[in-house]
């Protein structure tokens, strides 16, 4: 079988996959956008294929090079099919529908990356994913005028949550870390005098390795930015659920803490840039009865010179002391500042989640604590999903004792009724967020 | 069952090969009519674009960021390899002034056809180092980083 054929086949098989899936479930608006791109992207890339198989090959263009050109076209493909089959898992009973709704509605109105939209993924891992949509695009974008194919859409970014959340709500929250990386790639972390400043020091330190020093910086720096987008856009319910997912999934010792990884910078000095951001949004107030707070404030106690490099270099002295300089190059005083400064400039439209939670808070965990979905009218308007999930989160988190009391068959010793509730109260969360969404709807269409 | 196939490990060797060859089709067209400025350029403007961030940075608009190439490290280091005396670009200020004047309005046609030749064969050779780099497992720290220390 020639090349050509082969990845005709490919692209077909990919085709019809796409098909099938659509014919038999239904999918976010976004997601089933990006799937019909790829339909029409596969019908323009076998077209392709047929007008480039050797009787009809181009005489200006060298063999060699069109073979090459032919690799590039299937490895555009062999990308392609790392997202589609995430995207065609996550239909609409696999996803937190009505949080997923209200996050690109609540994102795409920030004039930094106005209407933007998000299709969903489901990953295999326990961990959240932002797949850099830049990427795609550009690959997308280059591979588009090789077999003239559709145009893509504007703003589009890729959210993958893990295949056991699809139920709940506040873990999902975590999916805001990824959205905060979506407008890194949109909006830029730093501002031109900020990006030279950068690039001069690390030149001076890292001279001809500058090109490898500065995507790792700045990957770390986005790791921040994402944190602090995050907890800025939702509050601290960003910050209790990345708590929570560390619990589940690590020890969180104080040494696993203090350790950077390759990718991602120590989650203690992630955590005092949260902390910063909760404390000047005035969550202070409502977070220092949880145990977490506490946590919390001792984690960021940690000094700079504590952090360790990642595992794999700390028996290597001399990459321990290069991995060094990259963290302290990171941390200087005032390149933190400066993305706090730029997080605050990018999201100056925001609606300040803590605003929102102290209007309804007391409402909403009346309704939790009586075992009733947290729609109803408070003052005339009903809670803001944004006061949902944060007075949620701090219900589940403090205040469950009220709700045991409500329900008496359910005992908060056993572990199936405390699961039991805990995904109740989630799941009248969710339904809060949807009521919000089809109010918010009707009253857009009426007017 | 074939070793590391993870193409998403090795995007940016994709997105490179993939803008080389948009690139092409650029260059090979405006080989076709070397009398006039190529109608269609714009992988060569995204080229200059790039290639004048790698030096100057801070000139780059934030929101310009996502749309260059070669800024991050596997297009960085491809890049880096490509640029030698058999491809006849041994910096990045030669292949910027090449193609600049390929685009360029009063570029005389033997001169715009001798840069568009050379800039084919480098873009095509850029494009046969991206394959092979996404292909093969990637170095994850340079050789010689080490020397930083001492």
């Amino acid at each position: 079988m020639d090349k050509c054929t082969a990845a005709w086949k490919l692209v077909s098989s990919l085709k019809d996959m796409v098909a099938v899936a659509r014919a038999d479930k239904t999918y976010p608006k976004w997601s089933d956008q990006f799937l019909t791109f790829c339909e029409r992207t596969a019908d323009a890339t076998t077209k392709h294929l047929q007008e480039q198989s050797k009787d009809n090959a181009d005489p200006a263009i060298p063999i060699a090079m069109s073979l090459n050109r032919l690799s590039f076209v299937i490895k555009g493909w062999e990308l392609l099919h790392t997202f589609i089959k995430p995207v065609l898992d996550a239909d609409n009973l696999k996803v937190p529908y009505p949080l997923v709704h209200f996050l690109t509605e609540h994102v795409g109105e920030l004039q930094a990356v106005k209407e933007a939209r998000f299709v969903i993924e489901i990953s295999p891992e326990l961990n959240y994913f932002q797949h850099r949509h830049t990427r795609l695009r550009k690959a997308l974008d280059y591979l588009q005028p090789l077999v003239k194919g559709p145009m893509r859409a504007q703003r589009v970014g890729f959210l993958a949550l893990p295949c056991s959340q699809f139920k709940g709500l506040f873990m999902n929250c975590l999916l805001y870390h990824e959205v905060g990386h979506f407008i890194a790639e949109e909006a830029g972390i730093l501002l031109p005098e900020d990006r030279t400043k950068l690039h001069n020091e690390l030149e001076a330190s890292f001279h001809e390795y500058l090109y490898w020093a500065e995507p790792i910086i700045d990957r770390m720096m986005e790791e921040l930015f994402a944190d602090l987008v995050a907890v800025k856009l939702i509050g601290i319910a960003y910050t209790l659920s990345y708590i929570e997912l560390l619990r589940l999934v690590t020890d969180l010792s104080p040494n696993q803490l203090k350790t950077f990884d390759i990718d991602h910078p120590a989650d203690a000095l992630r955590f005092r840039e949260q902390l910063k951001v909760l404390r000047k949004d005035r969550w202070s107030k409502y977070g220092k009865g949880l145990p977490h707070w506490n946590q919390l404030q001792e984690i960021a106690k940690i000094p700079d010179h504590e952090y360790s490099v990642p595992s794999d270099y700390e028996d290597d002295p001399e990459m321990s002391q290069v991995w060094a300089m990259l963290i302290e190059h990171l941390c200087k005083p005032e390149r933190l500042a400066g993305l706090h400064k730029r997080v605050d400039t990018l999201l100056s439209d925001r609606p300040k989640p803590c605003e929102r939670y102290a209007t309804y808070a007391k409402g909403i965990k009346e309704c939790l604590g009586h075992g009733i979905v947290p729609s109803n009218e408070q003052g005339g308007s009903i809670p803001h999903p944004l006061a949902i999930i944060n007075g949620g989160t701090l219900f589940l988190l403090s205040e469950m004792s009220d709700l045991y009391s409500t329900v008496p068959k359910r005992s908060a010793r056993s572990i199936e009724d405390r699961a039991f509730l805990e995904n109740r109260v989630e799941m009248w969360c969710l339904k809060a967020i949807e009521d919000w969404l089809i109010i918010k709807k009707s009253k857009a269409k009426s007017a | 069952m074939l070793g590391r196939r993870n193409v998403r490990d090795s995007v940016g060797y994709v997105t490179l090969g993939l803008f080389s060859h948009a690139l092409l089709d650029e260059l090979l067209e405006a080989k076709r009519k070397p009398e006039t400025p190529p109608a269609r350029k714009q992988m060569v403007i995204i080229a200059i674009e790039s290639l004048k961030a790698i030096e100057s940075p801070g000139a780059v608009e934030p929101s310009r960021w996502k749309d260059l190439v070669f800024q991050d490290y596997q297009e960085a280091r491809t890049l880096r390899k490509a640029l030698n005396v058999q491809t006849g670009m041994e910096n990045v200020d030669q292949i910027r002034e090449t193609l600049d004047e390929i685009i360029g309005p009063n570029t005389p046609k033997k001169k715009r056809m001798q840069n568009t030749d050379k800039a084919i064969k480098f873009f095509g050779e850029l494009a046969r180092i991206a394959i092979i780099n996404a292909e093969c497992p990637e170095e994850s720290v340079p050789r010689g980083v080490r020397e930083l220390v001492h």
